[in-house]
């Protein structure tokens, strides 16, 4: 080390704030350097002094905590998180996030699932033109959590007539409703338990199933898609409505 | 009471638990708060305004954390943003160092010359800007390093050896101004 280094190091090295191995070569330095050694003579000297004038072993006068007590009964309470109220806040909280929560509703999923001839049988609502298929899709991600499929029907010719929710026996389902040529026509979706297929016959097409049911000239056919399950309900054929439905998915 | 326990009941509300923390540390803040305001006045206001601000701030404490290292850094943060331009400030109350008639008398020179260098140091102190006298006086009245000064104010390690150093040598330059012998 440098006699330059070394005396840019002594006041740290006399502080004794340097790191072990600066500290070391200063020391070695030091040792053989008679100049630098002086300089670390004066060095410590000096801090001495400014040890000696700087630190003080006044007291704090005797009524200090007398007048900060007088003090603190002058000044707002410092805010404190009340950890006792803790358990009622979580629980406040937890009521107000169930009830934006998306509602799975225990009673609907226990509830008997639609049969394709329930369907068909259903009474068909009265459309409702302001309801469109973005508040639809609305609806259904509100009240079932699942996304709503938009049919192309219009690109089939049809025309929306009006949407509506419906709670059928129990269940939530979104209905829009078209006219495709002359045939009225209802588009419903509803969660997957929310439609039972079982025994019901099905076609496959590009490995999609539809499932088919017809009765008193009303065709239904359904079908699923991703966490739904879809249905076209109209007073036709129940292949030609098959051949449509499959041309919409 | 540990101080872990009193901080707690302190945090609950419980002023007379504060209280107690403050009457153990009193005396540490008091010491750091005359160094920086240079009269017993001015350090006994600081010293009432750092206790009251750590009463204030007292939920923010992290209880499983040591008391006094937070009570410092309240203290430091109080005496920087004090006001400079208090005009109680400049009026020193240096401790004046009183030669002892009964000893010898280059021992009484001795003494003499020490009070004299003592009150240049502390001069030189109070001109000196206030977040570096404010770490001179952490260094040589609290006794922290440089790390420990760096952990409790939040000021890099490199800038306060930097200050540090800075002040000290302000101080080594007052030390070495003036006459340093007493003609009899």
């Amino acid at each position: 080390m440098t006699c330059r280094a070394t005396r840019s190091y002594l006041v740290a090295y006399t502080l004794g704030e340097l790191d072990r191995r600066t500290e070391q070569a200063v020391t070695s330095h030091l040792a053989v350097c008679r100049g630098c050694d002086l300089h670390a003579t004066a060095t410590r000297r000096e801090l001495a002094a400014i040890h000696d004038a700087v630190k003080t072993d006044l007291m704090a006068p005797a009524d200090t905590i007398e007048r900060l007590q007088t003090r603190i009964t002058t000044v707002k309470t410092p805010l404190r998180w009340p950890w006792k109220l803790a358990p009622v806040f979580a629980f406040g909280l937890a009521a107000l996030a169930f009830s934006f929560w998306p509602k799975h509703d225990a009673a609907i999923s226990e509830t008997p699932a639609l049969t394709l001839s329930q369907l068909i049988s259903m009474e068909v609502p009265t459309p409702k033109p302001n309801m469109q298929p973005v508040r639809a899709i609305l609806s259904m991600k509100h009240d079932t959590g699942l996304a709503m499929v938009q049919p192309n029907l219009a690109a089939l010719g049809g025309r929306y007539l009006g949407g509506c929710c419906l709670h059928v026996k129990g269940h939530h389902l979104v209905a829009l409703q078209y006219k495709v040529g002359s045939t009225p026509m209802m588009f419903v979706q509803a969660p997957k338990r929310t439609i039972d297929l079982v025994g019901a016959p099905g076609v496959c097409n590009k490995g999609h199933h539809y499932y088919v049911a017809a009765e008193r000239g009303r065709a239904a056919v359904s079908w699923e898609s991703g966490d739904s399950r879809c249905a076209l309900i109209a007073n036709m054929d129940a292949d030609a409505l098959t051949h449509l439905a499959m041309r919409l998915d | 009471m540990s101080d872990h326990e009193l901080a707690k009941r302190a945090q609950r509300g419980d002023s007379d638990a504060f209280a107690e923390l403050a009457h153990r540390y009193q005396h540490q803040v008091y010491r750091v708060a005359y160094r920086f305001g240079g009269s017993a006045d001015r350090a006994d206001d600081l010293c009432q305004d750092c206790l009251l601000r750590a009463y204030c701030q007292i939920a923010r404490y992290d209880s499983q954390r040591p008391f006094l290292p937070w009570l410092m850094r309240v203290t430091w943060n109080v005496c920087i943003n004090a006001k400079a331009g208090d005009p109680r400030r400049r009026e020193v109350d240096i401790e004046q160092v009183e030669p002892n008639l009964t000893i010898g008398r280059e021992e009484t020179e001795n003494t003499v010359i020490a009070g004299l260098e003592k009150q240049r140091v502390l001069a030189a102190l109070e001109t000196l800007p206030a977040d570096i006298r404010m770490l001179v006086v952490m260094r040589f009245v609290s006794g922290m390093s440089f790390r420990e000064i760096s952990e409790q104010t939040g000021v890099k390690l490199p800038t306060v050896a930097f200050r540090v150093s800075r002040g000290i040598d302000r101080l080594r330059e007052a030390l070495l101004e003036g006459p340093s012998v007493i003609e009899p």
